[in-house]
């Protein structure tokens, strides 16, 4: 898998919305795209017009109580599906790092 | 299905439910699944559809507007189609009828069912549930893949013998005449492959059954199958031997992979000669007089006067199965000792005619050779069909290096990656033969014996019960 990363230190300079973008584009080719959007500040999801909200939090998730599927969306786009953002992201990283699944 | 719109053409798969799983855009509609550029969709298609051609159904020039129901964030959560059109298919033309087709979005499955009830209870509007495809079917009348099979033939056990006898073969000859075009317009392999298959079947019939056909009629037509079978084999071999070539260069590396190309192209113009000889055969006056004869005697069956004719056909199916598993069992046998190619093709052969039978008269057997032996059996059939395959594919190897080799128009390093290749098949074949011995012994044992007397018990049961009350 080609992995590409939008990074920068800084914030509101675009990352965000360069991934969209390049996630459209790459519906747009026919590909079934899912856009996992794990950032607090939920600005992949408002792009959509989608409402962050999830029962629960990140532990559920990541704990495999939830299934994804709940999580996801059909966007307006053919072929682009969203995973929802959550406010409890926050602490996904340390979430992650106690959680029995990860593999490194 | 195929979308052609005004800008793009899109390939869009459409599950039964009238889901719309994978899209692709293509320049044109394409023949095989192998066209597609690699990814999900050619990968999915491949897995239904394999080495056969798509085939033009039905067209549907529809128009088509969308109105979209937004929530409170402009979000769509449902969209709404109302769709017009017209289906073709050759030269009849069918409206159909104004259709609204209501798409849920995921993730909003409350706004999908709220706009339904609304549509149902206020709007008062019928819930279909059939795809616009069915809709298209069933205003135009067509029904693709229309055949029937062997699996949709029910014998009744007490039937005569030779009416029986028919039916088998009516349905065979359903078979040969509906892949009988794909042949002649070299659609895909498979139309050949199925229209030899029903020529096989139809020999094996006409050879395992020939007390109830009656000698007159199975030598006649045993003849004249038996050269509709040769005039189809060798396209076959090639088109074989082409597909599995596919896989054999694969495994080759690189660097010589480019050097089987004179091979592909030699075999490619041998398959075009072959496929020339069957169509001249298929327009010759020989095939047309026995496709009119066959078709009196399944239809009307007059000329049936073998001497088993009448009797129940579950005790004649009961005995053939059982003379045609003891001959499996007796080349089986001889293969431990003697397993020479022409061996190994008699046994195939003799499983072949065993298979068919099973096939032919399952429906009379409910409680008798249910899959087990079956799956058995076909284990070992495709190991022997494969052994047998590749057996013709290094006498072909061979003949084809020599030809090659005489026309002048190969280099060293091509023989030499052929010869490759014909070390491969060997060590393939040796491999094959090995598993041979086990895929014998996994049928011809007790609990198969056991099952086919069984069958012949039964079936004398009821053929002395079917006797004693007349």
């Amino acid at each position: 898998m080609i992995t590409i990363a939008t990074y920068n230190i800084k914030g509101g300079v675009g990352k965000t919305t360069t991934a969209v973008n390049l996630s459209y584009l790459a519906a747009e080719t026919g590909a079934r795209i899912l856009v996992c959007d794990l950032d607090p500040q939920a600005a992949a999801t408002y792009c959509f017009r989608a409402k962050p909200r999830i029962r629960g939090d990140g532990r559920a998730l990541v704990a495999r109580k939830r299934p994804l599927a709940r999580h996801i969306r059909q966007t307006d786009h053919h072929g682009l599906d969203l995973l929802l953002a959550h406010f409890s992201y926050r602490h996904l990283d340390l979430l992650l790092d106690h959680s029995k699944y990860v593999r490194r | 299905m195929v979308d052609r719109g005004d800008a793009e053409t899109m390939l869009r798969w459409e599950e039964r439910d009238g889901r719309v799983g994978h899209r692709a855009k293509v320049a044109k509609a394409p023949d095989f699944a192998d066209d597609l550029v690699p990814g999900g969709f050619r990968d999915n298609l491949l897995a239904v559809t394999g080495v056969r051609r798509l085939l033009h159904v039905v067209t549907v020039e529809r128009t088509s507007e969308c109105v979209a129901v937004l929530d409170r964030r402009d979000k769509t959560v449902v969209r709404v189609y109302l769709e017009r059109g017209i289906a073709t298919t050759g030269a009849r033309r069918r409206r159909l009828p104004l259709w609204g087709r209501v798409e849920g979005l995921l993730g909003y499955d409350s706004a999908f069912a709220a706009l339904t009830r609304f549509l149902e209870s206020a709007l008062g509007l019928e819930r279909q549930d059939s795809t616009e495809f069915e809709l298209a079917l069933a205003v135009t009348g067509v029904v693709p893949a229309n055949q029937t099979t062997l699996a949709d033939l029910t014998l009744d056990p007490r039937e005569r013998a030779d009416c029986a006898t028919r039916r088998v073969l009516a349905v065979l000859f359903g078979t040969l005449q509906a892949n009988e075009d794909g042949v002649r317009r070299d659609l895909d392999t498979e139309f050949l492959h199925d229209f030899r298959v029903a020529v096989r079947r139809t020999r094996a019939c006409l050879g395992q059954l020939r007390p109830v056909l009656g000698d007159q009629l199975a030598s006649r037509f045993t003849t004249e199958f038996g050269w509709l079978g040769s005039l189809t084999g060798p396209t076959r071999d090639l088109d074989v031997y082409l597909l599995n070539l596919v896989g054999y260069t694969a495994e080759l590396s690189d660097s010589v992979r480019p050097d089987l190309r004179p091979l592909r192209e030699h075999l490619t113009r041998r398959r075009q000669a072959a496929w020339d000889d069957l169509l001249e055969g298929l327009a010759s006056s020989r095939y047309q007089r026995l496709i009119r004869a066959w078709r009196r005697v399944v239809l009307s069956g007059d000329d049936t006067n073998g001497t088993e004719a009448a009797r129940p056909i579950r005790v004649v199916a009961a005995t053939r199965i059982r003379r045609a598993y003891k001959r499996v069992r007796r080349r089986g046998r001889a293969l431990e000792t003697a397993t020479s190619a022409e061996s190994i093709h008699e046994l195939r052969i003799a499983c072949k005619k065993l298979r068919y039978l099973l096939e032919f008269f399952r429906s009379l057997f409910d409680d008798g050779p249910g899959g087990e032996i079956i799956r058995a059996l076909k284990r070992l059939q495709d190991d022997l069909g494969e052994f047998n395959d590749l057996e013709i594919q290094q006498d072909e190897l061979q003949e084809s290096a020599r030809v090659l080799l005489h026309d002048g128009r190969v280099s060293a390093s091509v023989l030499l990656t052929m010869g490759r290749l014909t070390e491969r098949l060997q060590l393939r074949q040796h491999v094959v033969r090995r598993r041979l011995g086990e895929g014998v012994s996994g049928f011809v044992n007790r609990r198969t014996a056991s099952i086919i007397e069984g069958l012949l018990t039964t079936g004398d049961r009821l053929g002395r019960r079917v006797t004693s009350s007349r």
